[in-house]
């Protein structure tokens, strides 16, 4: 059953339509990938998802709620959350307090602390820097803190907004190793990322956005051997449709 | 010059220094996380000295005023929030600021109706009113009260804003409005907890003021407010710490004034210290602790 | 061209006075042929507190920033002039610490009010040197401050001005034509300042500073322009309460006045002229309204006890109506003869786009720049020719916004040096750039959205001396000259910010995400549209997009940037094929079968 469903949603700034009327379903406990080139509207997709963008339009069903138009706290309590792109841990709270902030909508707060010690489990090097202020931690630091923070929310879907965004290579890695972690956890993921291969690597399906519409779409596999999408990237004259 | 009359001027500035650095930490709470300058703070600390009034003269006890006056200012607070500021939320700050211009208006002229356009008398019990000698050093035992009182409110809030889930969650939502809605922060509870811990502040101060003046009236709250205004914006806009030490700062120079000024120069005590507070940001437009405007993006 | 322009446009400005002037000189006719005292103390009450709301409108319309202080320079107007024409033996046993050569003046009114406009204005110009450099909240806090400051001056300076006691005995000159007068003098100064070039260019800073900047415009000067006049129309407003009421306290210019003062600016609309006065007649009908009803009254049998405040609860109420519903006012941007007979939108025939003479180069050495522990832009060089397009891609985050900032003096490099035709330009900040030649725009779109499309191309026009309406007609904007920036469409709005760099006539232009937001065909338009620029003008283009379809189609050179480092530069087939770029956008491993070029 598919954990959450977009039907024809549309997101318009003002006069600009950034997204075109597109669908998506993302399976319950599947890893999903929206790729696509930078000002495709991937980040203006998410952000209308959470209850960020304020123009949107069409039909989002999280586990067949309707949940277009909510307060992005309502959402977050009914379970999905999102890492936002460029991290944004509270700077000038420590590791640890990040990480309570995370759980202030939770209901179930005597498991709480095992959670947070499968966290830590998770993401050792948030136990070591736990003292620490998060605007002291490295990228790839924060970028852990902020994906510990999303699974602390106790979120069973997760919209993770460029996780490898101005990452070394190696640091990458252990970004993507933990997203997989993730997954095998039960977590249901939706990915928008650039990073295109790594992106296929783990995902199970994706999705390719161009100009607001989605413009090719299918198994991760199938995608990974496609011409078409150096294409959408790389600013080539489009062949007649992969 | 005496070390006791030093440390005689040390108390006074620290006593007058912390009302204000109260009053000016509320302020900057409020504004850290909705950008709005709440010019009606004065009148949250004015209708906070009208509960105290009031359970003293239906005859109750002045600690019981006490509680009274803060549990006002709270209310006020957050009554003030909701029918006043929620409905223009994410108005631009001039917007903000003049719609709370507005409501100060309106409130004091309610105050002015509903109770006496003429100050108040406050009986204050004699035990309040006496001092203590320390070898040849006066402590008054308000100000000292005060002075203990506010140590223990900003000890306090350190350890409401360190140590609990809701006083961490409004320095987060303090820090990204945005980012702490997406950890499942309501955004109208953690801005009515911020003018609650606002009101509370007004409360305390309020109370002090009211003790060491024996009177309230409709536009106490004017003055001390203003300049915790200017200590907000001295410290930095936005930044908590910034608004205490401004409170503070500006207590010193006042009481520095007040004690060293030449006698004919007394009178232009306010205007000069208000004066050189404003100085301090022609060297530093964005305030003692403010952060530079650049940014990555 | 430059001085027929400048008769035009007083000759505008002059008209727009002219809208608000008439009315109120009926009103003045009517008055003083009617004769009745209540009504002449209204009117000239009016009068008096029109000026003084227009005055202050000056800072507060242009530079957008509240002002609760301007009051206080009423104040000093006020007993400036007081002091300046009260009789000298008045002086002896009232004022005893007053200097000598004020113990014995005696002055008319209109000398008097000289001395007012210059005394005020000495100290406007001084207290204008703290304010100006300030900006939103903190300003509007400074200028509360200051009229705490001037209000316990006043009341401390007892032996000058008889501390909290009434100041009476000041010559009552003031009629309806004096104060009709002052107010239409302040009306059309705040006309012309508003349309002047300073005035202008506030309203540009006021809509967005960085534009401003970025068009060559200094916010802080201009800022203290006009809180020196706006000062002193406030202080002339000042002496006229002085001389009409003759009898003068610290308080009369203290919170009251200033609260029913804004409340006018603000009911009416503070960014306009006709707001101003708009605002000034509703309140002043509201005030006598209420001030009836504060006396208390009779309905029949029924008496209405007095209410002590009610004005204040009434401006108060009439506040938050306008912040709830119209937070820009009545009249919200637009002047009234804007409104009331738009102006048409003359066909103009699309002008030669300015020319770039000799030849230049804007070049970047080893630039680099961190913020906290990354390095943003890292030992960059980069070259920019007059007459050539070069493209900056790279994935998000790899640099590029800051490197643009850092070539166009937003941001401070923190390594290596900027020069701009050979002269070294690393320091320079925004203003400096734009002035010695280069233009940019914004990745997301920054115009000055209040002020019409035409505005928009003029502030930057009038620093280049080209003349606005043919560019506009060369952009294709000329239809929507008179509409606000704000209502145009995505595409116009692109197009204008071009212009509005193109008007500066620079020799190297910067876009920052042009095509952002564009379908297929419009991306196509614009590209034609940037090639027939740099054919015509020889500007030097530099393009940041991620429409790589339109770089690789329109650039001569592309320069490819990821982590903050050149990693690729070149013609657009090259970098296209080179396997660091396509690692870089793809991915580690990604080889993609041999696309075809040609589709």
């Amino acid at each position: 059953m598919s954990a959450l469903v977009v039907q024809d949603l549309g997101v318009a700034y003002g006069s600009v339509q950034a997204v075109r009327g597109i669908d998506i379903s993302v399976e319950r406990g599947g890893l999903v990938a929206l790729l696509g080139p930078n000002g495709a509207g991937k980040s203006s997709t998410l952000r209308a998802l959470m209850g960020w963008a304020r123009g949107a339009s069409g039909r989002v069903a999280f586990d067949g709620e309707d949940i277009l138009g909510w307060p992005p706290e309502r959402i977050v309590r009914r379970g999905m959350t999102m890492v936002p792109e460029g991290r944004r841990v509270f700077a000038d709270l420590t590791v640890d307090e990040n990480l309570v902030v995370a759980t202030v909508g939770r209901r179930d707060r005597a498991t709480i602390a095992a959670d947070r010690d499968q966290v830590f489990a998770l993401f050792p090097v948030l136990y070591e820097r736990r003292g620490q202020k998060a605007g002291s931690l490295s990228g790839g630091e924060q970028q852990q803190l902020a994906l510990a923070r999303a699974l602390l929310s106790a979120a069973r879907l997760l919209l993770l907004d460029e996780p490898s965004l101005g990452l070394a290579p190696k640091v990458v890695d252990t970004i993507f190793e933990r997203i997989v972690d993730l997954k095998r956890r039960g977590l249901t993921l939706l990915l928008v990322e650039q990073n295109v291969d790594r992106a296929l690597d783990i995902a199970d399906h994706a999705y390719v956005l161009a100009n607001g519409a989605i413009v090719m779409s299918g198994p991760a596999a199938e995608l990974r051997r496609s011409a078409g999408l150096a294409q959408a990237y790389l600013g080539l004259e489009r062949e007649s449709a992969a | 010059m005496t070390i006791e009359l030093l440390l005689q001027q040390v108390l006074n500035a620290l006593s007058l220094g912390g009302t204000y650095a109260l009053l000016a930490l509320g302020l900057a709470i409020v504004f850290s996380m909705m950008g709005l300058i709440n010019f009606a703070h004065g009148e949250i600390m004015s209708g906070a000295g009208y509960g105290l009034w009031f359970v003293i003269l239906v005859g109750l006890p002045f600690g019981l005023g006490i509680v009274a006056a803060v549990v006002t200012g709270l209310a006020i607070a957050v009554a003030m929030e909701k029918i006043a500021f929620r409905p223009v939320r994410s108005a631009s700050p001039a917007a903000l600021l003049l719609t709370s211009f507005a409501v100060s208006g309106i409130m004091q002229v309610l105050f002015q109706n509903l109770i006496s356009p003429k100050g108040r008398p406050v009986a204050v019990p004699d035990v309040l009113t006496g001092s203590w000698t320390l070898g040849t050093l006066h402590v008054g035992t308000i100000q000292a009260l005060s002075i203990i009182v506010t140590l223990a409110l900003l000890a306090g809030l350190t350890v409401f804003f360190r140590r609990t889930r809701m006083g961490i969650a409004m320095r987060a939502a303090a820090s990204d409005f945005d980012v702490a809605r997406l950890m499942g922060i309501r955004a109208n509870a953690v801005i009515a907890a911020a003018f609650g811990v606002s009101g509370v502040l007004a409360g305390a101060a309020a109370t002090f003021w009211v003790a060491q003046r024996g009177s309230v009236d409709p536009l106490m709250g004017f003055l001390p407010v203003l300049k915790a205004f200017i200590a907000v914006i001295v410290g930095g806009l936005g930044r908590l710490e910034g608004a205490v030490a401004g409170g503070f700062l500006l207590g010193f120079i006042e009481i520095g004034l007040r004690a060293f000024l030449p006698d004919d120069l007394v009178a232009y005590r306010e205007a000069l210290t208000l004066a050189l507070v404003i100085l301090i940001l022609v060297l530093r437009p964005r305030g003692l602790m403010g952060r530079a405007r650049e940014s990555v993006r | 061209m430059a001085a027929s322009t400048h008769a035009a446009r007083a000759a505008r400005d002059l008209r727009g006075a002219a809208f608000l002037v008439a009315p109120l000189a009926l009103v003045a006719i009517a008055t003083a042929a009617a004769g009745d005292p209540a009504w002449t103390q209204t009117v000239v009450n009016f009068f008096v507190a029109l000026t003084a709301v227009v005055g202050i409108g000056i800072y507060v319309g242009n530079a957008g920033i509240v002002s609760f202080g301007h009051t206080c320079f009423m104040a000093l107007g006020g007993y400036l002039s007081a002091i300046l024409t009260v009789a000298p033996n008045f002086k002896a046993g009232n004022l005893p610490g007053l200097p000598a050569f004020l113990a014995v003046v005696e002055l008319p009114l209109p000398l008097s009010l000289a001395f007012v406009v210059l005394g005020v204005g000495l100290v406007a110009g001084l207290t204008g040197m703290v304010i100006a450099r300030l900006d939103g909240a903190a300003a509007s806090i400074a200028t509360l401050g200051l009229l705490v400051i001037v209000y316990n001056v006043l009341i401390g300076a007892r032996e000058i001005t008889r501390g909290s006691q009434a100041f009476y005995g000041i010559p009552i000159t003031v009629g309806v034509w004096t104060a009709f007068a002052a107010a239409a003098v302040a009306i059309v100064l705040a006309r012309v300042f508003r349309g002047s070039s300073i005035g202008l260019e506030l309203r540009a800073t006021r809509e967005d500073e960085p534009a401003a900047g970025a068009v060559g415009v200094r916010a802080v000067p201009r800022r203290w322009s006009s809180w020196l006049l706006s000062a002193m129309v406030a202080a002339v407003a000042g002496a006229l309460y002085a001389h009409f009421l003759g009898v003068i306290t610290p308080k009369a210019f203290y919170f009251h006045l200033t609260f029913a003062l804004l409340a006018m600016l603000i009911v009416g609309g503070m960014a306009s002229v006709s707001g101003a006065v708009a605002g000034a007649v509703l309140v002043t009908v509201l005030i006598e309204a209420l001030r009836r009803l504060e006396e208390g009254f009779a309905i029949g049998s029924l008496a209405v006890p007095p209410v002590f405040g009610l004005t204040v609860v009434g401006l108060g109420l009439a506040i938050l109506l306008v912040m709830y519903r119209r937070p820009q006012g009545l009249l919200g941007f637009a002047e009234i003869e804007e409104l009331v007979a738009p102006a048409a939108s003359p066909h103009v025939a699309p002008g030669p786009l300015p020319r770039v003479e000799a030849a230049g180069a804007l070049v970047a050495e080893g630039i680099g720049r961190s913020f906290g522990g990354l390095r943003a832009v890292d030992g960059v060089d980069l070259r920019l020719a007059t007459g050539e397009i070069v493209g900056l891609i790279g994935p998000n985050g790899a640099g590029k916004s800051t490197l643009l900032g850092l070539i166009s003096g937003v941001l401070r490099p923190d390594a290596g040096r900027v020069t701009l035709d050979g002269v070294d330009a690393t320091d320079w900040p925004a203003w400096r750039m734009a002035r010695r030649g280069l233009g940019r725009t914004f990745q997301n779109i920054r115009l000055f959205r209040n002020l019409s499309v035409h505005e928009n191309v003029e502030v930057a026009a009038r620093r280049s001396g080209l003349d606005a309406g043919p560019l506009l007609a060369q952009f294709g904007l000329d239809a929507l000259a008179h509409r606000p920036a704000g209502t145009l469409a995505y595409g116009p709005q692109r197009r204008l910010e071009i212009a509005r760099a193109v008007a500066l006539a620079p020799r190297f232009l910067l876009l920052d995400e042009p095509a952002a937001g564009m379908n297929e065909t419009e991306s196509d338009a614009l590209l034609d549209d940037l090639r027939r620029l740099r054919d015509e003008t020889g500007i030097g283009l530099l393009v940041i997009d991620h429409d790589l379809r339109l770089i690789m189609r329109l650039c001569d050179r592309v320069v490819v940037l990821d982590r903050g480092q050149v990693i690729a530069e070149g013609p657009p087939a090259v970098v296209q094929k080179d396997p660091a770029v396509i690692e870089a956008y793809l991915g580690r491993a990604h080889r993609p079968t041999e696309p075809n070029s040609e589709g």
